[in-house]
């Protein structure tokens, strides 16, 4: 019998998903395709589930299983959460989740020429030269503007429900120029309402917030917001300086970007404040208005 | 309302040590040491974010040691590069001439305002060093020591991951730094060199990939892969394990 997508165990035995074929490997875990479960499905499976904080990570699937069906939906739409721990004599060896679909994934040109699939990252906003080299599309400054918004909307939406990202970095956010939907990745590295994250925290070079390197704090999450707003509008990989981005925010953006990046956690806003300005900006994008600000492509 | 003031970019070194003796023309061993710097590149290509971190550096040796490539993002370097098999086994010529690089290159990349982790080396080898093991195990001293108490040795000593096609594990061990951190790699008995060798750059790639994206938080400065993601054809053993 197949394992549906739809009435999903929360808990689930590897002999219920048959074979599995690995499609991708990170660092901790390899991405595995089953052939007994729905195919939007796939197994991430850790290399060393002994590292795996198992009650966090069942903390998480029952989580979301809590939550109004719009609020799973809402979930579902913007991240790949864990919907279901895979585990053997009382250790989790994995769990699964959504796979990612194809808008977001692109296929890149590598200096030997050779093509290949990728997930498409939000790395690949911070570059226009790298991506020509890649051979992909560059988002114009009005599209890269609605990702952020929806990367606001995503951020919204968790912290509302008391999660923090944590690892808020290029690689683990992905994006979809054509819809303008960004989907998160690696939720086992989130925290849920305070509480440890189901693996060990990692922290992104130059993604770091200097006022808590390796902890993870809503706060945290705010300053990294502002990194992503900043890099993605200016194009680099490693400027804090808000300044850079003036040309590209109108007046009330670039005061909440200096904001974010303060040193200082508690003089940074909420994320409510970002999502205010993001509804007003994505409203006045809808109306064609004329912006006051000028916007000089990277 | 004041914003931090940005901070430097951090740039984490890494470099490819690579044997070119003339035995590394036999089952295909410069053609895969070929085929690593151009997966390097590709890797590196794809991951903007860690290319962006890491900068890359290509030594060859034999009797002689030269700069194939000099320290750069390998992303964007465009030249075409082979190596080109040379006599000899030198192992201090290949140390000495990476000491003077990793000089040259902290030095230069702390003059133009970024904040240097400490490199990596990537030592590939596929056979015993022809040199006096007193002189080789000097050289290395000389790139691999330093004493903060008094700041005498080589301050930009790099973390050295040994890979060995045909090395012997009792060589390699000593060429492990740090002892307590860093592992080396060798042959499993049978294999075939070129492919363990492609084996190895696999270790390689992820290696600088892992490590990009997540050094300058006071770790080692290099992560390498979990050694069950190895090819079958290559062992991992760490100092400890070869006493």
């Amino acid at each position: 019998m197949s394992v549906s997508a739809l009435e999903l165990a929360p808990i689930l035995m590897p002999r219920e998903l048959g074979t599995t074929t690995p499609l991708a490997r990170g660092a901790t875990a390899s991405v595995e395709e089953v052939a007994d479960a729905d195919p939007a499905l796939v197994l991430k499976r850790f290399f060393r589930p002994e590292i795996v904080d198992a009650d966090a990570l069942r903390r998480l699937v029952r989580w979301r299983l809590e939550l109004s069906e719009l609020e799973r939906r809402q979930l579902d739409h913007l991240a790949t959460w864990p919907l279901a721990t895979v585990e053997e004599d009382g250790g989790v060896l994995g769990f699964l989740m959504q796979r990612v679909a194809r808008e977001f994934t692109q296929g890149v040109r590598l200096p030997s020429g050779r093509r290949r699939t990728v997930l498409r990252e939000a790395q690949y906003l911070l570059s226009a030269e790298r991506a020509v080299r890649l051979a992909v599309s560059f988002p114009d400054w009005e599209r890269r503007s609605e990702l952020i918004f929806a990367l606001i909307e995503a951020l919204d939406f968790l912290h509302h429900q008391h999660i923090v990202v944590g690892d808020l970095s290029p690689r683990n956010v992905l994006w979809d120029g054509d819809s303008a939907r960004v989907l998160m990745v690696d939720c086992d590295s989130m925290f849920l309402g305070g509480v440890g994250s189901p693996l060990p925290p990692t922290f992104t070079v130059d993604w770091d917030d200097p006022a808590d390197p390796q902890g993870a704090a809503a706060s945290s999450d705010v300053y990294k917001l502002g990194l992503f707003v900043l890099r993605v509008l200016a194009g680099s990989f490693q400027s804090r300086d808000a300044e850079l981005a003036a040309p590209h925010l109108d007046g009330t953006g670039l005061m909440l970007l200096r904001a974010s990046l303060s040193p200082v956690p508690f003089a940074r806003p909420g994320i409510h404040a970002w999502e205010r300005w993001a509804a007003g900006r994505r409203a006045a994008f809808r109306r064609s208005e004329p912006t006051n600000t000028t916007h000089p492509e990277v | 309302m004041a914003t931090e003031t940005p901070a430097k970019a951090k740039i984490l070194p890494f470099y490819l040590l690579i044997d070119v003796s003339f035995s590394m023309t036999e089952d295909g061993k410069i053609e895969a040491a070929n085929k690593i710097v151009k997966e390097l590149r590709n890797a590196l290509a794809e991951h903007p974010v860690v290319a962006d971190k890491v900068r890359f550096g290509i030594i060859d040796f034999s009797e002689d040691s030269q700069v194939v490539v000099p320290l750069c993002d390998l992303s964007m370097f465009t030249q075409e590069t082979s190596f080109a098999p040379r006599g000899g086994t030198s192992y201090v010529a290949a140390f000495n001439t990476t000491r003077q690089q990793i000089e040259q290159d902290v030095d230069q990349l702390k003059a133009d305002g970024f904040d240097v982790h400490r490199p990596a080396v990537f030592f590939i080898s596929d056979g015993l060093p022809t040199d006096e093991e007193q002189d080789w195990s000097a050289a290395f001293q000389s790139l691999t020591s330093y004493d903060r108490a008094t700041k005498s040795g080589f301050a930009y000593f790099p973390n050295v991951i040994p890979f060995g096609i045909g090395a012997t594990p009792d060589v390699l061990r000593e060429l492990i730094h740090p002892r307590d951190r860093s592992k080396c790699y060798f042959m499993k008995d049978g294999s075939n060199a070129g492919e363990v060798l492609s084996s190895m750059a696999q270790i390689l790639i992820q290696s600088t990939l892992m490590s990009g994206a997540s050094f300058g938080s006071g770790g080692p400065g290099f992560v390498l892969p979990d050694d069950s993601s190895l090819g079958e054809n290559v062992v991992v053993a760490d100092y400890e394990d070869l006493l």
